[in-house]
């Protein structure tokens, strides 16, 4: 038999909350982790009922569970474990992970919780998903807004043409000493109709020129590991490396941090994509710096780029990707130049994977 | 509205050749005197600018840059009125501003009216 001071000193020694109960829910042991979880010591919880460290409305029913459990064997947490809320000292609520054990024993009938405080992984698991979901969302934006620019500035050349010899024709068309009349109605027609595509191309413009960059004070070193970690969660089943070589947590920078979360993101999980197939999967961000530019790089260690390939790099709707709209590069770059920065693929050299070197200008403001 | 062929001069450099085309043929119809250029080198190399001719200069070129271009004609001793017109997006644009802090600048899609009004 194990005495009962080691008993204790196993108990106050557990990294989780481990609580003892009778029958009647009167707390018989409380240990360690269990003050640090819940803000009471030991002498304030033994001897009270368990329901002292539950919320409303499970602190008025938990006795009743006991009898039911006890009558009718029909358990809610007894050997099956789940996640639960509990109440600290203060009224806080705290996620915890509750598995529940029971023994008989001379003095009765007992149960054993074990409590794992779940706190830091549920602020984790919230953070990842607020950063993916604006992601998502920015990335939405940002396909649509490249490609009404696109769309916008392809379209302005030939309707520049197009409006300006429609005015000349009519012109014509209303000369001479017999205008035909019917011909400078349709003319004035096309002008009107050439006039109000030129004015959904502005609109839209417009609508995609409102959207300047939020710049704001951001760690680059903390936000190059949240790129990470987003990258991560996608690559669990394979055993891609990504790492990061910035380490400095104290240097901030001006910028977008969703957007250029957004570029990181992009190019990190390409890297990613392209080291899959090989023996060494390793993906490196690293951070250079000069009086008026910071380069981000990610390097990967792929296959590599050669010059055929990057000739056709960052324009939109290129991609060799079957997945995705193609038009990743492309913005990216376009979110880059934004910030007064730029984004450019290091030259191919064979042997080596592929780097490409985000450059943003130290205090960068917005040019929008 | 001046129609004094001889006298007055529209230049146009502008590098899509259907807006090009489409420039020179407006201003013709209206019978202006009217020379294009596809980029500016071939502009700085043939046109005889003066102080009365009227310049219209695309902001995307190819080799030598519109707002370059533009700074170096408006450095002239009797430079000519200068217009830019741009297809770009607006930060682009303010990207070229500080070249040609005194420069109108059109932007596409335009209409007649739009050039007109300068001349």
């Amino acid at each position: 038999m194990v005495s009962s001071s080691c008993l204790h000193s196993v108990l106050d020694t557990a990294v989780n909350g481990i609580i003892v109960i009778d029958d009647n829910a009167t707390v018989l042991i409380y240990n360690r982790a269990c003050e640090r979880l819940f803000g009471y010591t030991s002498d304030e919880v033994v001897g009270k009922n368990v329901k002292l460290l539950m919320p409303e409305p499970v602190a008025s029913q938990h006795d009743q569970f006991i009898l039911n459990y006890l009558k009718t064997g029909a358990a809610k947490v007894v050997g099956i474990g789940r996640e639960v809320i509990a109440r600290h000292k203060d009224g806080t609520e705290i996620p915890i992970e509750l598995s529940v054990g029971e023994a008989q024993t001379e003095s009765g009938h007992q149960f054993i919780g074990v409590l794992k405080d779940l706190r830091a992984t549920k602020e984790y698991e919230e953070r990842l998903r607020v950063l993916q979901s604006n992601l998502v969302t920015m990335t939405r934006v940002n396909a649509l807004d490249e490609m009404g620019a696109a769309i916008a500035h392809e379209v302005n050349q030939p309707l520049t043409a197009l409006m300006l010899y429609l005015q000349t024709a009519t012109r014509r068309a209303k000369s001479g000493d017999a205008p035909d009349e019917a011909m400078v109605s349709l003319m004035e027609k096309a002008v009107s109709e050439a006039e109000r595509a030129g004015q959904i191309i502005q609109r839209m413009r417009t609508f995609v020129e409102r959207q300047a960059p939020q710049c704001i004070g951001t760690g680059l070193a903390s936000l190059i590991d949240d790129c990470i970690e987003l990258v991560r969660v996608g690559h669990e089943d394979n055993d891609v490396e990504f790492l990061s070589t910035f380490s400095d947590y104290d240097y901030q920078l001006e910028l977008d941090s969703v957007q250029v979360q957004q570029i990181l993101v992009n190019l990190i999980r390409n890297a990613g994509e392209a080291v899959k197939e090989q023996v060494v999967k390793q993906v490196v961000v690293s951070v250079e710096r000069d009086n008026d530019n910071v380069f981000v790089k990610v390097s990967d260690t792929g296959p590599g780029l050669d010059e055929e390939a990057v000739s056709h790099l960052f324009k939109a709707f290129t991609g060799t990707k079957r997945r995705g709209l193609g038009i990743g590069l492309a913005i990216s770059r376009s979110i880059a130049q934004n910030h007064g920065g730029d984004l450019l693929v290091e030259p191919y050299e064979e042997g080596k994977g592929a780097t490409f070197t985000l450059r943003l200008p130290v205090n960068a403001k917005a040019t929008s | 509205m001046r129609t004094a062929p001889g006298f007055i001069l529209i230049y146009i450099v502008e590098d899509d050749l259907s807006v090009r085309d489409a420039i020179t043929k407006m201003f013709e119809s209206l019978e202006y005197s009217c020379e294009a250029f596809a980029d500016g080198e071939s502009f700085l190399a043939d046109a005889a600018l003066r102080v009365d001719d009227t310049v219209f200069v695309d902001l995307h070129l190819p080799g030598i840059d519109g707002s370059e271009l533009i700074a170096q004609v408006a450095a002239l001793d009797e430079a000519p009125q200068i217009v830019a017109i741009t297809g770009q997006p607006l930060w682009k644009i303010t990207r070229e501003l500080p070249k040609i802090p005194s420069t109108p600048i059109v932007r596409k899609p335009l209409k007649e009216q739009d050039l007109l009004e300068f001349i």
